[in-house]
C-alpha cells in the first residue's frame, strides 16, 4: 500500500491525526467489498462525532491519555495467514504453523467443520455477508459509540469472523495470533464474533510483539452470544516495551447465554483494556478472570463494565496484578444494575500487590444500582507483600527475591482455579507461566 | 396494599416539621443575582480589613469563569439559577448574648427549634445563624476563662485577625472549586472556633443554621483551629422552610488539628426539599493529631458534600462515619476524601445509605497516598440498602496510591430489607412498619452510636419519619 504518515496539528485533540484525508488513503489502498468500505466509512463518521475522552469524565478518569500518540504513524493493512486446516489465523508472522508453542491450543478430532465459519471479514463477505453485517449493526445499536473502537473500525488493518451455526458444539478453539513486528505502524484489528442458539464455542487471541516493534495496536473484539449458548474467550497480550496497546471487547449475551473470559495483560507502554459486558436477557451470566503484571515503565489502563439490563442475570468478575518497577496500573470498573433488573447477582473485585517502591496503582470499582432485590458487592485492594510472610520464606532458607516471586506469583495464580472450563483454563496456565517463568527473578 | 392507617399519634407524622417560616423583618436584603456590587456591599457593611475585600472580589472573579463541575449531581447542578437568589440578609443588627436581646420573631423560631432548651441542657456554646448573620452566639463561662474562642466568624475576624489570617483560605483555597469560590466571594456568618493548647472541651459546641427567606443564598464560613493537645466536639444542624422555589446553601468548614489534638466534627443536615446543599469541609490533622467527621444527610434537594481530612503529620488519624438517606426526588451525593500526606497514617471510612422512593444515595470517595508515605494504613465500608423497587444507589470510590508499603481496602455492598428479618419480627408480633424501622435503625446503628445522645434520639426519629408510610 502506499506510505501515509499521520501527523498531529499542533497541540490539539489525540484524535486530530486522524483525518478524513488519511481515512480516504488508507481505504483506497485496501481490498475490501463495497458493503465492508460502506462500514467503515460510517464507522469513521461516528468515531469523528463521538465524543473525545477525557480524564474529565467519570469513565476515563484515571486514563493515561497523555503518551498516547496517533501522529507519525501509519496504518497498515495485512492479510491473516491461516494454518491449522483454518482454525488459527495470524498476522505479522511469515506462517501461521511459525506461532511459538506457548500459543498452542488443544486440538480436539471430529468436529463439525462445517457448521462453523472463520475466516477473514474479506471472505466472510463472500460467505456470509449477512451474518456479518447484521452483526456489525447490533454492536453498532447495543453499545455506546467509543472513539477509539469506532476508528478501530474506520481504519481496520484486518478483520476476522467467526460464525457458530445453531445447535453446534465445537471443542477445538478458533485462534487468532496478532504479532506486531515492524516500526511506526497503526494497527486496527476487528474480531467479529457470533455464537448463534445453543451452541459452544472457544475463541483466543494472543497478542504479542517484536522486540524491535513500535506503533499502536487499537483493535476490537466483539463478540455475540445467542440464547442457551456458551463461549469460552481467552485474550492474552505480552508485548514490548514500545509498543501500545488499545482493546476494546464488547460482549452481549442473550437469554440464558454465557460467557467465560479470562486475560493476561502484560507489557507495552500504554496497555489499554476496556471490556463491556452487556447481560440483555435473562438469565444470561458472564464470569470474567484477568491478571496484569506490570514491570519497568508500564501503564495499565483497565476498564470494565458489567451491565445487567434485565433480571435474572449474573456477572462475576475478579481482576488482579503485580505491579513492580515503576509500573502503574489504572483500574476503573463499574456494575450497572438497570431499573427493573431484579434478582441480579454482581460481583467485582480488583486487587493489587505492589512489588517494588516507585508504582502507582489507582483504582475505582464503581457501583450504579438501580433495582433492590438484587445481590451486589465489590472490594478493592491495594498491599505490599506480606511481611510475615516474607519472613517465613526466608526462615526457610529462600533468598529474599526468590520468596518475593514466589510470593507474587502465588497472589496471581489465585485467579486459575476461578476459570472453570478447563480448556481455558489450561491455556491460562500455559500462557501465564511461561511469562512468569521468562521474567523469573524480577 | 394496606390502606394508610388512622392512628391519632401519627397524624402528621411525615411531613417535614421545620417547614414553617416567619414573616420577613430585616436590617438588609441584596436584589437578587450576583455581581461586584453585591460583594463590595457586604464587605463594606461588615467593616472588613482591605485584604478580606480584595479575597472576596478575587474569588467572584474565579467563580464566574470557571465552569460547573461535569460530574456528580445527576445533572441537577445544572438547574441553579445563580441569579434568582439572594445573596444577602441580614436579620438583626449584631449577634446577642443573650436570648432576651435576640428580635423576638427570630427567637421564637429558635424556641420552636428548640435550641435554648438544649443551651441549657448540655452544651458548653451555642451559636445560632439566620439568613446570612449569626444572631445569637454564647460560649459558658468556664471555656472563656480558658481561653477557648468561639464567636461568630465575622466577629472572629474583627477581634482576632492576627490567629484568623494565619488559618483562613489555607486549609480551602478560594480557587479549590466553584462553590468554595462561591462561599469565599459572599461568605458571611459561621463559627470561629479555636482552642487553646492542652484544653478538652468536654462538652459539644453547637450552632444551629437556619434559612427563612425564599431564594435565599446562605454561605457560612467556619473556621476550627484546634491547637496542640486539646479536644473539641462541634455540632451543626440545618433546617430551612419548604417554598416551592430553590435555595442555596454553599458553606466551607476549614479546620485545624494541630500535634496531638482532637476535633470531632457532627453533621445533622436536615435541609427542605429545595434547598440545594453544596458544601466544602476539609481538615488539616498534624502529627498525631485525629480528625472525624460524622455526617448525617437527611434534608435537601440536591447535597454534594464530601467532608475530606488531609493527614499531614506523621501518626495521625482520620475517621469519618456518614449516614445519607434520599427520599422520594432528593439525591444525596456524598462521601468522604482522606489524603495520607503523612507516613504511618490511617483512615477510616464508614458510609450507610438508605435510599426510598425514587431517591438516590451516592457514594463518592477519595483515598489518597502520596509518595514516600509508608505504613498507611485505611479501609473504606459502604453500604446501601435500598427500600423501594426504584430506588437507586451509586458507589464511586477513586483510591490513589503511590507508595508501595501501605494497606488499603474498599468494600461495598447493597441490599434489600431481608425478607427473612421482616419474617422474623412479624412473626414477634411486630407490624410491618415497626418491622421495617427497626432494621434500618439497626443498619445505621454503627454512625448513630458515635452521636451524643439527644442528636442519636434526632437521627432516628428523623429518619422514622421519612420511613412512615413506606411500606404496606
Amino acid at each position: 500500500m502506499a506510505e501515509v504518515v499521520i501527523k498531529r496539528k499542533d497541540k490539539g485533540d489525540l484524535f486530530d491525526p486522524l483525518s478524513e484525508e488519511l481515512f480516504n488513503e488508507s481505504l483506497s489502498s485496501t481490498h475490501s467489498g463495497d458493503d465492508l468500505i460502506k462500514w467503515q466509512r460510517e464507522s469513521f463518521k461516528l468515531a469523528q462525532a463521538a465524543a473525545t475522552p477525557t480524564n474529565k469524565d467519570e469513565d476515563f478518569k484515571y486514563v493515561n491519555f497523555r503518551q498516547l500518540k496517533f501522529d507519525g504513524l501509519k496504518p497498515v493493512a495485512a492479510d491473516w495467514n491461516s494454518a491449522k486446516q483454518g482454525k488459527l489465523l495470524a498476522v505479522g508472522i511469515s506462517a501461521a504453523d511459525a506461532v511459538p508453542d506457548e500459543y498452542a491450543v488443544e486440538q480436539v478430532q471430529g468436529d463439525p467443520e462445517s457448521h462453523i465459519f472463520f475466516g477473514s471479514f474479506d471472505q466472510a463477505m463472500v460467505d456470509r455477508k449477512d451474518q456479518l453485517l447484521k452483526a456489525l449493526d447490533l454492536i453498532k445499536a447495543e453499545f455506546p459509540a467509543r472513539k477509539f473502537a469506532l476508528f478501530a473500525h474506520a481504519f481496520l488493518s484486518q478483520g476476522a469472523f467467526l460464525h457458530v451455526d445453531k445447535n453446534t458444539e465445537e471443542s477445538t478453539p478458533r485462534q487468532l495470533f496478532t504479532r506486531i513486528a515492524d516500526s511506526s505502524c497503526l494497527h486496527s484489528p476487528a474480531t467479529l464474533a457470533v455464537v448463534e442458539e445453543n451452541a459452544r464455542a472457544s475463541l483466543v487471541w494472543d497478542i504479542d510483539s517484536a522486540e524491535s516493534a513500535d506503533g499502536l495496536l487499537n483493535g476490537t473484539m466483539d463478540v455475540i452470544v445467542k440464547s442457551g449458548s456458551h463461549l469460552n474467550l481467552l485474550v492474552t497480550q505480552h508485548l514490548t516495551s514500545s509498543v501500545n496497546s488499545i482493546s476494546t471487547i464488547r460482549v452481549y449475551l442473550g437469554r440464558d447465554a454465557q460467557l467465560e473470559m479470562a486475560m493476561i495483560n502484560s507489557g507495552g507502554k500504554v496497555n489499554q483494556m476496556e471490556i463491556d459486558v452487556k447481560m440483555a436477557d435473562r438469565g444470561s451470566s458472564a464470569l470474567i478472570n484477568g491478571v496484569y503484571v506490570g514491570r519497568e515503565r508500564e501503564n495499565f489502563n483497565l476498564l470494565t463494565h458489567q451491565h445487567h439490563r434485565v433480571g435474572n442475570t449474573g456477572s462475576d468478575l475478579f481482576y488482579i496484578g503485580t505491579l513492580s518497577g515503576k509500573s502503574s496500573s489504572n483500574y476503573l470498573g463499574k456494575i450497572t444494575i438497570d431499573p427493573g433488573a431484579q434478582q441480579s447477582d454482581a460481583y467485582q473485585k480488583n486487587r493489587n500487590l505492589i512489588l517494588t517502591r516507585g508504582c502507582t496503582v489507582n483504582s475505582s470499582p464503581k457501583l450504579e444500582i438501580s433495582a433492590n432485590d438484587v445481590r451486589c458487592s465489590h472490594g478493592a485492594t491495594t498491599a505490599k507483600v506480606s511481611d510475615l510472610e516474607m519472613y517465613y520464606l526466608q526462615s526457610r532458607a529462600i533468598d529474599y527475591n526468590t520468596a518475593k516471586v514466589l510470593l507474587s506469583d502465588g497472589f496471581i495464580s489465585q485467579v486459575t482455579p476461578r476459570i472453570k472450563a478447563k480448556l481455558l483454563r489450561d491455556g491460562f496456565e500455559r500462557r501465564l507461566e511461561a511469562l512468569l517463568s521468562r521474567w523469573g527473578g524480577r | 396494599m394496606a390502606e394508610p392507617k388512622e392512628n391519632a399519634d401519627l397524624r402528621g407524622l411525615g411531613d417535614y416539621k421545620y417547614g414553617f417560616h416567619d414573616p420577613e423583618n430585616y436590617k438588609f436584603k441584596s436584589g437578587k443575582g450576583l455581581n461586584r456590587e453585591i460583594v463590595t456591599t457586604i464587605s463594606e457593611m461588615k467593616n472588613e480589613p482591605g485584604w478580606m475585600t480584595d479575597f472576596r472580589l478575587k474569588s467572584l472573579k474565579h467563580f464566574l469563569e470557571r465552569p460547573m463541575p461535569r460530574w456528580g449531581g445527576g445533572g441537577l447542578l445544572d438547574t441553579i439559577d445563580f441569579q434568582n437568589i439572594h445573596y444577602y440578609v441580614k436579620p438583626s443588627e449584631r449577634s446577642e448574648r443573650t436570648w432576651e436581646d435576640v428580635p423576638e420573631d427570630i427567637k421564637k423560631t429558635f424556641d420552636r427549634l428548640g435550641i435554648p432548651e438544649a443551651e441549657k441542657k448540655y452544651l458548653a456554646g451555642v451559636g445560632a445563624q439566620y439568613e446570612s448573620e449569626v444572631v445569637y452566639h454564647n460560649l459558658q463561662e468556664q471555656w472563656t476563662k480558658l481561653g477557648v474562642v468561639f464567636l461568630d466568624t465575622d466577629t472572629g475576624l474583627k477581634e482576632h485577625e492576627d490567629v484568623f489570617k494565619k488559618y483562613f483560605g489555607t486549609v480551602i483555597p478560594y480557587n479549590d472549586n466553584k462553590f468554595a469560590a462561591l462561599n469565599s466571594a459572599v461568605w458571611s456568618g459561621g463559627s470561629f472556633i479555636y482552642v487553646p493548647p492542652g484544653v478538652s472541651v468536654d462538652i459539644p459546641l453547637q450552632a444551629y443554621f437556619r434559612i427563612n427567606t425564599e431564594n435565599m443564598g446562605q454561605f457560612e464560613r467556619t473556621l476550627i483551629v484546634v491547637d496542640e493537645g486539646a479536644w473539641v466536639h462541634y455540632v451543626e444542624g440545618c433546617t430551612a422552610p419548604t417554598y416551592s422555589s430553590d435555595s442555596l446553601h454553599s458553606a466551607v468548614v476549614e479546620i485545624v488539628v494541630r500535634k496531638g489534638g482532637r476535633c470531632r466534627y457532627t453533621t445533622i443536615q436536615n435541609w427542605s426539599k429545595n434547598v440545594y446543599n453544596l458544601v466544602t469541609k476539609r481538615a488539616e490533622a498534624y502529627e498525631n493529631a485525629t480528625m472525624e467527621w460524622v455526617d448525617g444527610n437527611i434534608g435537601s434537594k440536591l447535597t454534594m458534600k464530601y467532608p475530606a481530612i488531609h493527614l499531614k503529620g506523621e501518626g495521625a488519624k482520620g475517621e469519618v462515619l456518614s449516614v445519607a438517606f434520599a427520599a422520594d426526588d432528593q439525591h444525596q451525593d456524598a462521601g468522604a476524601k482522606v489524603v495520607h500526606l503523612a507516613p504511618n497514617t490511617s483512615s477510616s471510612v464508614i458510609s450507610k445509605s438508605i435510599s426510598k422512593g425514587l431517591g438516590r444515595s451516592s457514594y463518592r470517595g477519595l483515598v489518597k497516598v502520596a509518595k514516600g508515605c509508608t505504613g498507611v494504613k485505611s479501609n473504606v465500608e459502604c453500604d446501601a440498602l435500598l427500600l423501594d423497587e426504584e430506588s437507586r444507589t451509586d458507589t464511586y470510590p477513586y483510591m490513589e496510591i503511590d507508595e508501595e508499603d501501605v494497606s488499603i481496602s474498599h468494600e461495598a455492598s447493597v441490599s434489600k430489607i431481608s425478607e427473612t428479618q421482616m419474617f422474623y419480627l412479624m412473626s414477634r408480633g411486630l407490624t410491618e412498619e415497626q418491622a421495617s424501622m427497626m432494621i434500618v435503625n439497626g443498619f445505621i446503628e454503627p454512625i448513630v452510636k458515635q452521636l451524643p445522645m439527644e442528636y442519636a434520639v434526632e437521627l432516628n426519629r428523623l429518619i422514622e419519619l421519612e420511613m412512615e408510610g413506606s411500606v404496606g
